[in-house]
C-alpha cells in the first residue's frame, strides 16, 4: 500500500490487488470515493464464467476462460452502480495515446487493457502473450507514464513508446487500446438491485448458453476432452494441453481456482448485506467447489509431472472436473431460486 | 510453462543457425508470434511473411521491407538480421 499523487494532486492509494481487472475497477471506485471490495465488483459485475474456446490459441494452447471476457466486468459493474463511465476503442494507435493524454490532464485516472509482454517494466517470467491485463495510469511523467499496475507492489514508470506497443497488439484479443474510466459516481448507490442484477446475469452465462462450449455445459465439454486426449494426442502433447488448461485456472488473472474463492468471497459479503443465510451456505458452497478446482489442478499437475503413473489419470483429472460440473451446475440452480426470492 | 516458451526460442535459434529458416523466425518466436500474428503486427501479408521466413529470401529483403519487421519486433534493424549471443 503506497500513496501516490494522481494528475489533479488528488492522492491516490494503491493496493495489491487479486485480480487485475477487479482490483482497477474497485480502484477507479474508491478514486472517486466511493469504497468497494474486490469479490464485490466481481460479483456485480458478474466476473464468474466459464468459456472453452479451442479455436482461439495462445501460444499454441486453446484459450479456457474462467471469468467474463476482458472488459466486461467494468462495465456492467459500473452501469448497475448507475456510474456515469466512458469506455473507448481505437483503430489508430497515435490517437489512442494523444486522448489519454487529455483525460490525464483533466484530472482522471484511467483504466487500459493491455498486452502483458509488452509491458516494459514487467519481469521475464511473467512476460507471456496475453492481452487482457488492466492497470491504471495515473498521470503523464517525462518520457512516459505513472502506472499503478495490482500485480506489483508499487506504482511504477512506463516508457510511452512501451505503453503504446502494449496497448495495440495484434492478434488474438487484441485491446485495441481499450480504455476506460469513471466521470462521476451516484453517491448512494443501490447496492442490493445491483447485487441482484449480477447474480442473476452469471446465472444466465453458466446456465442458459446454448452452445456446448460456455458454462456448465462447457465444464463437461472440456472434462471429456480432457478423458479423451492421451488417446487422441499422445501423452506428451495431452500432457502440455493440461498444462495448459491448469494455468488458466491457477495462474492466470491471479484469482486461483478459477476465481471461485473470489466468487465466495461476494457472497460471503453479500449474505452480510441482505442478512440472508441461504446467501451463507452458497458461499459455503462456492469455496468447497473451489477446493474441488484445486483438487483437479493438483491431479493435473500429478500427471504431468507423472509422480503416480497408476493412480493419476487423465480419466480421474477428467472425473473431477465432471464432478465441479455438477456442483455448479446445481450451485447456479439455487442461485437462480435464491435471487429470485431477494428484495432489493 | 514458462519452460515451454523458452524451449520454442531455443528451437527456433537452433534452426536458424543450421541454415533452416531466417533470423526473423528467430525474433518472431522470441516475441511469441505466430506468422499470422507477426503479418497483423508488420502489415506484411501472411504468405509474404512465411516465405521471408526462408533464409536465402529473408537475405534479399529490402531495407524499407525489414524496417516494417524492425518496428514490429521492437528491435533495430542490425539486431533483425543476426542472432544475439545468449
Amino acid at each position: 500500500m503506497t500513496a501516490e499523487l494522481a494528475a489533479n494532486g488528488k492522492p491516490f492509494v494503491h493496493h495489491h490487488g487479486a485480480h487485475c481487472e477487479t482490483a482497477v475497477t474497485s480502484a477507479l471506485f474508491r478514486y472517486q470515493g466511493m469504497d468497494i471490495s474486490e469479490p464485490m465488483i466481481f460479483g456485480i459485475g458478474s466476473g464468474i464464467f466459464f468459456g472453452h474456446l479451442p479455436f482461439l490459441k495462445m501460444t499454441n494452447l486453446p484459450i479456457t476462460a474462467f471469468r467474463a471476457k476482458p472488459g466486461a466486468v467494468f462495465r456492467k459493474a459500473a452501469k448497475r452502480m448507475g456510474v456515469d463511465f466512458v469506455v473507448k476503442t481505437y483503430r489508430d494507435p497515435p490517437k489512442g495515446m494523444d486522448e489519454l493524454r487529455q483525460v490525464l490532464k483533466s484530472g482522471q485516472i484511467v483504466g487500459l487493457a493491455t498486452n502483458l509482454y509488452w509491458l516494459p517494466y514487467m519481469s521475464e517470467r511473467h512476460r507471456w502473450n496475453f492481452s487482457g491485463h488492466n492497470i491504471i495510469v495515473l498521470r503523464e511523467i517525462e518520457g512516459g507514464f505513472r502506472v499503478s499496475d495490482p500485480t506489483i507492489g508499487a506504482p511504477v514508470d512506463c516508457t510511452a513508446d512501451g505503453l503504446e506497443q502494449a496497448r495495440f497488439v495484434p492478434g488474438p484479443l487484441n485491446p485495441r487500446g481499450h480504455m476506460y474510466y469513471i466521470k462521476s459516481i451516484r453517491p448512494n448507490p443501490d447496492l442490493r438491485q445491483a447485487c441482484i442484477n449480477g447474480m442473476k446475469d452469471s446465472c444466465n452465462a453458466m446456465l442458459r448458453i446454448p452452445l456446448p462450449l460456455f458454462g456448465v455445459r462447457g465444464i463437461r465439454f472440456l472434462a471429456r476432452k480432457v478423458v479423451k486426449s492421451p488417446d487422441k494426442l499422445g501423452f506428451q502433447e495431452a500432457c502440455r494441453q493440461l498444462a495448459g488448461t491448469v494455468r488458466w485456472v491457477e495462474e492466470t488473472g491471479t484469482g486461483g481456482a478459477g476465481f471461485r474463492y473470489m466468487y465466495a468471497a461476494f457472497f460471503h459479503e453479500a449474505a452480510e448485506l441482505f442478512g440472508s443465510n441461504e446467501l451463507a451456505d452458497l458461499s459455503k458452497e462456492m469455496t468447497a467447489i473451489g477446493d474441488n478446482w484445486r483438487e483437479f489442478s493438483v491431479t493435473a499437475a500429478r500427471i504431468i509431472k507423472q509422480r503416480d503413473k497408476e493412480g493419476e489419470t487423465f480419466a480421474k483429472a477428467g472425473g473431477l472436473m465432471l464432478k465441479c460440473a455438477d456442483r455448479e451446475e446445481a450451485f447456479f440452480r439455487k442461485l437462480q431460486k435464491v435471487a429470485r426470492k431477494l428484495k432489493a | 510453462m514458462v519452460s515451454d516458451i523458452r524451449a520454442r526460442i531455443e528451437e527456433a535459434r537452433e534452426a536458424v543457425l543450421a541454415g533452416k529458416k531466417s533470423p526473423l523466425y528467430y525474433h518472431m518466436a522470441r516475441r511469441q508470434m505466430t506468422p499470422a500474428i507477426l503479418a497483423r503486427a508488420a502489415g506484411i501479408a501472411s504468405f509474404r511473411v512465411k516465405r521471408h521466413l526462408r533464409p536465402e529470401i529473408f537475405s534479399r529483403l529490402k531495407t524499407s521491407v525489414l524496417d516494417r519487421y524492425a518496428n514490429a519486433l521492437a528491435v533495430t534493424r542490425e539486431e533483425l538480421k543476426t542472432l544475439p549471443n545468449s
